[in-house]
């Protein structure tokens, strides 16, 4: 299977501080690979490193197959890497709809000089758009959302729109960074159908960056586990969950030997 | 498209001024105003449409007007030739400004923007074998518009222009990239935008304009010194963008309109006008952050 994303040799350094350390690892076509571990070990420094956001200090991110390390966030966004946030962003000032149209208009929309000397031509690729964006939103069950301001939904309609943002614009790998954080237990379940529909009915593949347990476990193909910046475990999820160092990385030392 | 239809509306409407009420006093305030709405509508572009504060606006318009003023001093070139050169100097320089002004944010790129407009001045103020110092340099009228009125049209059509390209730029897919840059530029860059090249490109073009606001400027008072293009003057431009409201089409022409008109209705108001502009600004913001055209909207929403 082809790799979409992969990290090689990956660190990263904060004025000394290393939150990442020589991390190797990468994901598939039509995975999903599930990104954990306790707060602080580093999983939104990978995220920020493949996204482009963050520069590495050393190593090498290749995007199938091309390296890419230290690219603009705007050049990765390009090549089809699409991500959520772990604290919701979308352009306040804009609709549901419009958000996911300004998305959409980076990936396949007319160009800054055409979009000003042919106004015809930009109205009616809106069009389409909008109707793209529409079809995505019902999907999310997010249609009847679509006039209103972003900013004015609940979280857990937010991420919905988040999520919507990302799979309208065909991602070639969607990366969700810890998309269940602050949501009820229904749009958690919620949240896992819609991860297993994209992958399965899009064929979308996925890196996702969890702090809920009960999501990696019910959706991920493989997990991944980071403990102060270092990789301790790569494998299924049934596995991954009773390896002791990771149970040692979780509960701590001294009560996992006790337990 | 109604918008555009408008500009023109209004524009046809100004037109019949002169025949209105021909006296030349009137006819010197609604150049001016001309010339302040080209330069509020082009400040809005960074600040409202971007959200970057600037209050370098006086500079480009001072640079255009010099650029002018120099070329038909050393060159002999006529208005046709000096007023693309200004807008193109001036748009040179505000890419120049702009480029520090990437790392910067907020208030600190503010204080950067004060930072170079005060050179600017400085230059224009001491540099005397090339900008002619406080005396600063005189400037022959546009052949074939001598006349106030004539001259008058000119102003107008180049703000109808000006206006109009400022629209199209807005709701283009420019105006869009500049939202999304204000609102949040992580997320902007994260799904494609290129940030820096698109606050660089904008940063160009507002100067621009503002650089051929200047050029007019220098036409209309007949030459150029220094004290027209102060901080103070950029402070003004801004008082007009934010009582008129930010990142609306029409904020920044009734922002332009009032802080012209006002002063010279209330004639003893006039050796006060900063002071006014000052207490304007904290009032806005206080009671109308959105501006005139955002209080508008918001009668109009009820």
């Amino acid at each position: 299977m082809a790799e979409i994303i992969k990290a090689e040799g990956l660190t990263k350094a904060f004025q000394g501080m290393v939150a990442l350390n020589a991390f190797d690892f990468s994901v598939n076509e039509g995975e999903i690979v599930g990104l954990i571990g306790p707060n602080g070990s580093g999983k939104s420094t990978v995220v920020n490193l493949l996204s482009g956001v963050l520069a590495p200090t050393s190593g090498r991110v290749l995007i199938e197959g091309k390296d890419f390390s230290g690219a603009a966030p705007h050049v990765v966004a390009k090549l089809g890497v699409a991500r959520t946030f772990q604290m919701i962003r979308l352009f306040s000032s804009l609709t549901v709809e419009q958000n996911i149209v300004l998305a959409l208009q980076e990936q396949s929309g007319p160009g800054y000089f055409s979009s000003f000397v042919n106004r015809r031509n930009a109205l009616a690729w809106r069009e389409t758009a909008s109707a793209k964006a529409r079809k995505t939103l019902a999907l999310f069950e997010m249609e009847k959302h679509a006039e209103k301001l972003a900013t004015d939904l609940s979280i857990g309609q937010q991420r919905m729109v988040e999520l919507a943002r990302g799979l309208a614009t065909n991602p070639r790998i969607f990366i969700l960074d810890e998309p269940a954080a602050g949501l009820s237990p229904i749009n958690v379940d919620r949240l896992i159908e819609m991860i297993r529909r994209m992958r399965d009915e899009f064929g979308v593949t996925i890196l996702l960056v969890e702090h809920v347990m009960r999501v990696v476990q019910s959706v991920c193909d493989r997990v991944v586990v980071l403990d102060y910046g270092q990789k301790i475990a790569d494998g299924r999820p049934d596995l991954v969950v009773k390896d002791p160092k990771v149970i040692e990385a979780y509960i701590g030392l001294g009560r996992s030997s006790n337990a | 498209m109604r918008t555009i239809l408008l500009i023109l509306l209004a524009a046809a409407a100004f037109a019949l001024m002169p025949t209105i009420v021909g006296g030349g006093y009137f006819i010197n305030i609604a150049i001016v105003v001309c010339i302040y709405i080209i330069l509020a509508s082009s400040l809005d572009i960074v600040m409202g449409w971007t959200g970057l504060y600037s209050f370098a606006h006086a500079a480009f318009l001072g640079i255009g007007a010099y650029t002018a003023a120099i070329l038909g001093r050393d060159f002999g070139t006529t208005f046709w030739i000096n007023l693309p050169m200004g807008m193109i100097v001036a748009g040179l320089f505000g890419f120049l400004l702009g480029l520090p002004l990437l790392r910067a944010q907020g208030h600190f790129l503010a204080i950067m923007t004060i930072a170079f407009q005060t050179i600017v001045y400085l230059v224009l103020s001491q540099w005397t074998d090339f900008t002619g110092g406080q005396y600063g340099i005189e400037v022959e009228p546009v052949a074939g518009f001598t006349a106030l009125s004539s001259f008058f049209y000119l102003v107008l059509a180049f703000a109808t222009i000006c206006l109009i390209a400022i629209r199209l730029l807005t709701q283009s897919r420019l105006g869009d990239s500049l939202q999304a840059i204000r609102d949040d530029e992580t997320l902007a860059r994260t799904i494609g935008i290129n940030s820096k090249a698109i606050k660089l490109v904008a940063f160009a073009i507002s100067s621009s304009f503002a650089g051929g606001a200047g050029v007019l400027l220098a036409y209309h008072i007949r030459g150029v010194t220094p004290d027209d293009y102060t901080v103070l003057a950029s402070a003004t431009v801004v008082a007009m963008v934010v009582l008129g409201g930010r990142g609306r089409f029409w904020g920044p022409v009734m922002g332009a309109a009032l802080l012209i008109v006002l002063p010279e209705l209330l004639s003893s108001l006039a050796e006060y006008k900063h002071v006014f502009y000052g207490a304007v600004l904290i009032l806005v913001t206080m009671l109308a952050p959105q501006g005139l055209a955002g209080k508008f909207l918001e009668w109009r929403a009820r």
